[in-house]
């Protein structure tokens, strides 16, 4: 599992533009760039998007690294739907070839295609990412509180965050300690490997239940969600950078819209 | 009384949420121990998924999981029947959430859509059998919620990726074998597991 991409926005909170902003103004950009790409297939348009994301990285000072490791993760995914894509749309045939005495043909058309789509997914993941990586999960939460979400129910994002570490640790000790037994799951044939994951899953889910009473029982004692209203120690205010960021989002997104119904995209 | 009615009365019943049986399945049980337990079979999901979704992604870049299926149903299965539909609703989304968040998977939002209608067949379930740790009711689970799933992937595959799905059906048929029956098995060995370990309350 990569290393987590908010760990950038705990360590360097307010560091960044983007960081500083309110989570509902992100929430709000990320609805809007989510549009932008749905909203057109055309490639030197979905290029450009990217390098405007690039840009932003850059610029504000994201952690490159981390954010960017979305697009290796990508790199399957583009080869599966070019090759789909190419090997199956009828348009513009560029190759020809046998295949177990199949005839196989090859289309450019379906290349570009399944290169756009890949572009897409590609734009998508890295927006969500960045996302995450400026947006700190204590603020998200009380955002969301403010936007009229249950208290409990939001701060559930932060707890997965923080317990997350620890079940992973534990999966790592119950994975060697049944590999001190003899039991490898590395070693297990992949495509059984779900059916053979049986001697690591009961010891970490009833691990993991029992260790929830316990953390229940704390948080309970601490007077968890005990009173209808509650305050906070972070405090949420809006800038003016928050009004212009929301502003050029929605320009941008209802520009893009129109542009592409228009056909000009 | 009845030999019938006896052995009817006898008859175990373990109804959704199993972790609270006096509730309701909805919202099933949301005091802090229901959330709190939902979160950690969520994050057990997600530690397994490291393995199954390895070799989704390997094959397919993930667009045809087969592995991360099976593992998911199984896991929001027992979320939502364990907890009701909130705890399931925390089981199916803070995966998408935190696959988003760590970038491990490229498709991970849909993932809020394509888990949500796992534990819409769970809470099916739950509705239709009286007692949940059964044959039965595991395999309904697992067919419902490959209907489900299929019903929700096609338009997601045209829409978003503009797949031909007419010579993607060899992919669906294959996905569709592995959930159907793998999940129910799994399933049903961790309900009775939990059960016996003492998580089942009245």
């Amino acid at each position: 599992m990569p290393k987590f991409l908010f760990a950038s926005a705990l360590e360097k909170d307010a560091a960044t533009f983007f960081s500083r902003l309110h989570p509902t103004t992100m929430l709000i950009a990320l609805g809007c760039m989510v549009v932008i790409i749905f909203s057109t297939l055309n490639f030197l348009a979905l290029v450009g998007i990217l390098a405007f994301l690039f840009l932003i990285v850059v610029f504000d000072g994201m952690p490159k690294q981390s954010t960017f490791t979305v697009l290796l993760v990508v790199i399957p995914l583009c080869v599966f739907i070019t090759l789909i894509q190419a090997l199956t749309d009828p348009n513009q045939i560029i190759a020809r070839f046998d295949l177990f005495g199949m005839g196989i043909l090859v289309s450019q058309e379906g290349i570009f295609l399944g290169l756009s789509i890949t572009l897409r997914v590609a734009l998508m993941a890295l927006t969500m990412t960045m996302f995450f990586t400026v947006v700190h999960p204590v603020k998200l939460t009380r955002a969301l509180y403010d936007m009229g979400m249950p208290f409990k129910f939001a701060y559930t994002f932060v707890l997965a965050l923080r317990f997350l570490p620890l079940i992973l640790d534990e999966l790592a000790t119950i994975n060697n300690a049944q590999k001190s037994r003899g039991y490898d799951i590395d070693r297990v044939n992949p495509a059984i490997k779900v059916l053979k994951m049986f001697p690591l899953t009961i010891p970490l889910i009833l691990g993991a239940l029992k260790r929830a009473d316990t953390i229940a029982l704390a948080m309970d004692l601490k007077a968890f969600d005990a009173y209808p209203k509650r305050t906070f120690f972070i405090a949420l205010q809006k800038g003016s950078a928050d009004t212009v960021v929301r502003a050029v989002s929605v320009v941008a997104m209802v520009f893009f819209v129109v542009v592409t119904f228009q056909g000009i995209l | 009384m009845s030999t019938a009615a006896l052995a009817k009365e006898k008859k175990p019943r373990f109804t959704v949420p199993l972790a609270k049986m006096s509730l309701k399945a909805w919202p099933g049980r949301t005091d802090t121990k229901g959330i709190v337990s939902s979160l950690m079979i969520s994050l057990v999901m997600i530690g397994i998924l490291q393995f199954g979704e390895r070799l989704d992604t390997l094959l397919t870049g993930g667009l045809f999981p087969v592995s991360g299926r099976v593992i998911s149903i199984t896991m929001i299965g027992l979320g939502t029947m364990l907890y009701g539909v909130v705890g399931g609703l925390i089981v199916s989304e803070i995966n998408p959430l935190i696959a988003t968040a760590t970038g491990t998977s490229p498709i991970a939002p849909f993932f809020f859509l394509t888990n949500a209608c796992q534990v819409l067949s769970a809470y099916i379930t739950g509705k239709i059998f009286d007692n949940v740790i059964t044959w039965k009711a595991t395999i309904t689970n697992g067919v419902l919620a490959t209907v489900f799933l299929v019903l929700v992937y096609i338009p997601m595959h045209v829409l978003y990726f503009h797949m031909p799905v007419e010579k993607m059906v060899s992919l669906y048929a294959m996905q569709s074998l592995f959930s159907l029956t793998v999940p129910a098995i799994l399933l049903r060995i961790l309900l009775k597991v939990v059960r016996d370990a003492g998580f089942v309350e009245e």
